[in-house]
């Protein structure tokens, strides 16, 4: 069941803090714990993110779900279980969707769409005048989606996520903002009642010191205050930013490098003259073997 | 030939050369597993391409994966090798550590997590000690993350082309012999080292990985030399 995973795992992604300076015996001890310690901490995170991997396989829940409107359930679990991803592990997940025959966004229950070539790229129109309106794509990257709507969705929370592997991280990073979310922030931004309902969907921690600046720049945004010196940070944006689905293209990512080597079979096959059929029983050695000259 | 002919006439072609390709791989795993000590009767070993055909291919002729697996129990000697030195805390004889090994080649194109557990769904299922996947194309490092979780039931992967020749048997590659616990306990002492003392060789080492050495036995390598005669070396699996 994928609910599975929204019980707390018995770990806390916390940096270890580094053992104090005694004697030189306890301070070697302390370090060898220290790096245990860290060492499960970084088993558990990779085993968590596996486990989250495959409850991510089998979402959304309704075979019928809208990607654009996902259940509350649905997008509750995926900001949950996104939070200790890198995008490395995201670039996995859609990989998994994909072998499975699915839209590599999480959220959306459609097959991923197979272009009718073989051919390695595909040239699509674009936006821009001559030249510039081409677009040359991958085919291997056209086929991580069902529409251009999910790659951006997927895109959208692929850029959020930390390269900052989970076990390093403090317990506040790592919430993921879905494009629909801010939708909603669209929306209801202009009733300021709201406003903690917001930074709750937000995933902001509504008594820390981020809110704080979060009003500021609402305010800021608005007319009142004065501009602080420097930017409020990546949330001001998400506030401030318009969403159009059918607005320009986001830049694709690379590709997956996923180490698959398509070696020719033609090379080695018939190619067999330097193959004895089969080693000799009377060349296997005894493990005392007299005439064997040892050496290590 | 009409051109109709000649489209039945490649994909016959192609059926045949796909054949030939798994008649490969299939002999190349079991004398692989011969040589690690299961037990196998020697016209298994040595089916030749036409009892391959024979059990093998659909009604194209082409080989049909879904009828590609078998199974094989290790031999007594073989149960003697996996079997760990009595620790003075052991109340009974310690058990081996090998049993019955499961072989599939697989029919997917990609091996991916879900494929992955339902293999090592089969492994648990059946009560293999081993089971061996012989997947078409390379297999997701999400998928790969699986094998150690299913420990002490070990699951291997091999990609189909890497069998198609048996690389232990090219005159370049000197003969590798796993040691028992007993034989490792002897060596170590003999020359008075630790089994760090000695070189290494790694679990994912070709020979190795056909070998389905584990961390921590050790191999004995012997090479021909014109000057020596014959002479081994160790190596200590990391
Ligand atoms: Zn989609």
């Amino acid at each position: 069941m994928p609910q599975s995973i929204l019980k707390k795992p018995s770990i806390s992604i916390t940096a270890i803090s580094p053992p104090p300076v005694r004697s030189r015996e306890g301070r070697n001890i302390e370090t060898a714990l220290y790096h245990a310690q860290l060492l499960q901490q970084r088993k558990d995170v990779e085993a968590l993110i596996l486990a989250s991997t495959e409850s991510l396989l089998d979402l959304p829940t309704s075979s019928t779900a809208d990607p654009a409107h996902p259940s509350s359930a649905d997008s509750i679990l995926v900001r949950n279980s996104l939070r200790p991803f890198r995008p490395s592990d995201y670039d996995s997940l859609i990989e998994e969707r994909n072998i499975n025959k699915r839209c590599g966004y999480v959220l959306c229950p459609r097959p991923n769409s197979l272009q009718n070539t073989i051919a390695k790229y595909r040239i699509l129109n674009g936006q821009g005048k001559r030249n510039d309106a081409l677009r040359f794509v991958e085919r291997q990257t056209l086929e991580r989606w069902c529409s251009d709507d999910c790659g951006k969705r997927a895109l959208h929370i692929k850029v959020q996520l930390s390269e900052e592997p989970a076990w390093t991280r403090t317990a506040t990073d790592g919430a993921v903002v879905l494009l629909e979310d801010k939708h909603v922030i669209q929306r209801g931004a202009d009733g300021k009642a709201d406003l903690i309902e917001q930074m709750k969907i937000l995933d902001i921690d509504p008594d820390g010191v981020q809110l704080a600046a979060q009003l500021k720049a609402l305010a800021i945004e608005r007319g009142d205050g004065i501009a602080p010196s420097r930017s409020c940070g990546l949330t001001e944006t998400h506030i401030r930013e318009r969403i159009k689905i059918d607005g320009p293209v986001l830049p694709l990512e690379p590709p997956i490098v996923d180490g698959r080597t398509h070696k020719l079979h033609g090379a080695i096959e018939g190619h067999q003259s330097q193959f004895s059929e089969k080693k000799l029983p009377g060349e296997d050695l005894e493990f005392d073997g007299e005439d064997v000259m040892e050496t290590i | 030939m009409d051109p109709l002919d000649q489209e039945r006439a490649k994909i016959a072609a192609d059926a045949e050369r796909e054949l030939t390709r798994l008649w490969r791989a299939w002999r190349t795993i079991h004398e692989m597993c011969q040589d690690r000590g299961y037990e196998l009767a020697e016209e298994e070993v040595r089916i030749s391409l036409d009892d391959f055909r024979e059990r093998f291919a659909d009604a194209s002729g082409a080989p049909d994966r879904k009828k590609m697996t078998t199974s094989f129990r290790p031999t007594e000697n073989m149960l003697k090798k996996y079997t760990p030195l009595r620790q003075p805390r052991d109340t009974e004889d310690p058990k081996p550590a090998i049993g019955t090994i499961w072989i599939e080649f697989s029919t997917e194109t990609s091996i991916g997590i879900k494929q992955m557990r339902t293999f090592a769904q089969h492994i648990h299922q059946h009560n293999f000690a081993t089971g061996i996947l012989v997947t078409q194309a390379s297999i997701t490092p999400a998928a790969l993350k699986i094998i150690p979780v299913v420990l002490p039931q070990i699951i291997e992967t091999f990609q189909e082309q890497d069998l198609l020749v048996n690389i232990t048997h090219h005159e370049l590659v000197p003969k590798h012999v796993l040691l028992s616990a007993e034989e490792k306990k002897r060596l170590l002492e003999r020359y008075r080292l630790k089994e760090s003392q000695l070189p290494r060789i790694q679990t994912g080492d070709p020979v190795a990985k056909y070998l389905g050495l584990r961390r921590g036995q050790v191999v004995k390598i012997i090479r021909k030399s014109e000057t020596a005669g014959r002479y081994a070396s160790y190596r200590w699996a990391i």
